[in-house]
């Protein structure tokens, strides 16, 4: 070969090509598996993956017919049977799909990898299988959409310094017991449009930034001491109103710690679009 | 300028000396710890980059050290930075990466997957002149396991 610049690409470091690899759409990633030998090797041990709305050609696939699922099936297998090497974050993006693939062994595999973090947006009322609460290795978590039974033995995961949860199906008492048993949890996301049963009380000794979007009658902040930002929005799927003067008044904010920094509270009668809502900010000294 | 004002030499692979405020160069994590750690005597060498790529990064990194510049002008910057040939492209990614600026790594690693994306494999090779290495019967196999991404 005279070409000067032959596989130039091939010689850069592999932590570089990791990096150009990982900002591909995984498709695009997947194509380069078959480039050469030395391109196999760095498609397999790839530490970040990420099979979301790129992965899915069609619209069809976006909802997870027939086709797409074996797509699915065969992919997740050849992750399992040919990755090597740490895999350190995991991301899935199936919520619009309208049925329920398997993910029970792919959830095995990276509780094994010691995976530290992970992205879960799966269709409604999706059970995550019992292999998810054996990833005791998360520092982050983020999950959409999806329904929470853990075995009676769980204990939580107590390395999470993230936990952000969307819409998903837990009780008052699990997402209690969840948040305080994560010890070094920073960093706390809520998005829960259903009503609790009951009110949930927040301990997390670390916790420096709390965002929740629901009815904030149903949250407690009972032992928060480092919090620095707080944002609370108002919403309910059955658009009850809600009494800001009432909760205004109410000692909610007398346990906010004196150095809380940001409050940012925004309230609507009538949901309609977040960005429409009628809100203030608070600085406190 | 400020009497503040710390300078400090660097030198590239090629012996050419580049005198910038301490508080551009210390974008490089590199720098910046050689710095902090207080091994810097006057001249710090860069055995991993020459003064051609190093012209460069400096235009970056003072470019992106402006005071009050819009981030639609920085964007326009970079979009203009990286539309280079690809030797100078990757001798950029390799002092990136030796100089640790994240930043400016992330962003070229970005053109670079921008410029293998959407493309068939046959075309991947052609553009950055990589060898296939493996048998028909090899590649028939892999394009098996994933047969949907090749459709």
């Amino acid at each position: 070969m005279t070409d000067p610049n032959q596989s130039v690409l091939s010689k850069l470091p592999n932590n570089v090509i990791d990096e150009i690899l990982i900002r591909l759409p995984f498709r695009d990633a997947v194509c380069t598996s078959i480039l050469s030998k030395e391109w196999r090797k760095h498609w397999c041990r790839l530490p970040q993956l990420t099979l979301d709305s790129d992965f899915w050609k069609s619209k069809k696939d976006l909802t997870g017919d027939k086709r797409a699922t074996s797509n699915f099936t065969m992919t997740i297998h050849n992750i399992i049977t040919r990755h090597s090497g740490p895999l350190t974050k995991f991301t899935l993006c199936i919520q619009y799909w309208e049925i329920y693939p398997p993910i029970d062994n792919l959830l095995y595999f990276l509780s094994r990898n010691r995976i530290q973090h992970l992205v879960l947006k799966l269709p409604r009322q999706f059970k995550l299988p019992p292999s998810f609460f054996t990833c005791l290795h998360l520092r982050h978590l983020f999950l959409q959409n999806c329904l929470l039974l853990p075995p009676p033995d769980f204990k939580g995961f107590d390395r999470l310094i993230r936990l952000e949860l969307h819409e998903v199906t837990i009780s008052s008492k699990l997402l209690e017991s969840l948040i305080s048993n994560c010890l070094l949890l920073e960093q706390l996301v809520l998005r829960i449009s259903d009503t609790l049963s009951d009110i949930i009380e927040i301990n997390a000794p670390m916790l420096k930034s709390c965002d929740f979007t629901g009815d904030m009658t149903t949250i407690c902040l009972k032992c928060v001491p480092r919090l620095t930002e707080l944002s609370l929005r108002y919403y309910r799927k059955d658009w009850k109103e809600f009494d800001v003067a009432n909760f205004l008044t109410s000692n909610f904010f007398e346990s906010c710690p004196d150095h809380l920094e940001h409050l940012h509270l925004d309230y609507g009668l009538h949901v309609i679009c977040p960005s429409s809502y009628p809100y203030f900010w608070l600085v406190l000294p | 300028m400020s009497s503040s004002t710390k300078f400090l030499t660097l030198k590239t692979n090629d012996k050419e000396e580049f005198v910038l405020d301490e508080a551009i160069a210390i974008r490089s994590q590199t720098i910046k710890n050689m710095v902090e750690d207080d091994c810097v005597s006057n001249v710090i060498p860069l055995p991993n980059v020459d003064s051609k790529t190093m012209i460069k990064v400096i235009e970056y990194w003072k470019k992106h050290s402006e005071e009050g510049i819009s981030k639609d002008k920085l964007m326009d910057f970079d979009k203009a930075f990286v539309k280079v040939d690809q030797s100078i492209l990757y001798a950029l990614i390799l002092a990136a990466n030796f100089l640790n600026d994240a930043e400016m790594l992330d962003m070229i690693c970005q053109e670079v997957a921008n410029r293998i994306k959407g493309k068939t494999p046959e075309e991947i090779r052609k553009e950055f002149n990589i060898e296939n290495d493996f048998t028909p019967e090899e590649e028939e196999e892999i394009r098996n396991e994933n047969v949907w991404a090749f459709e």
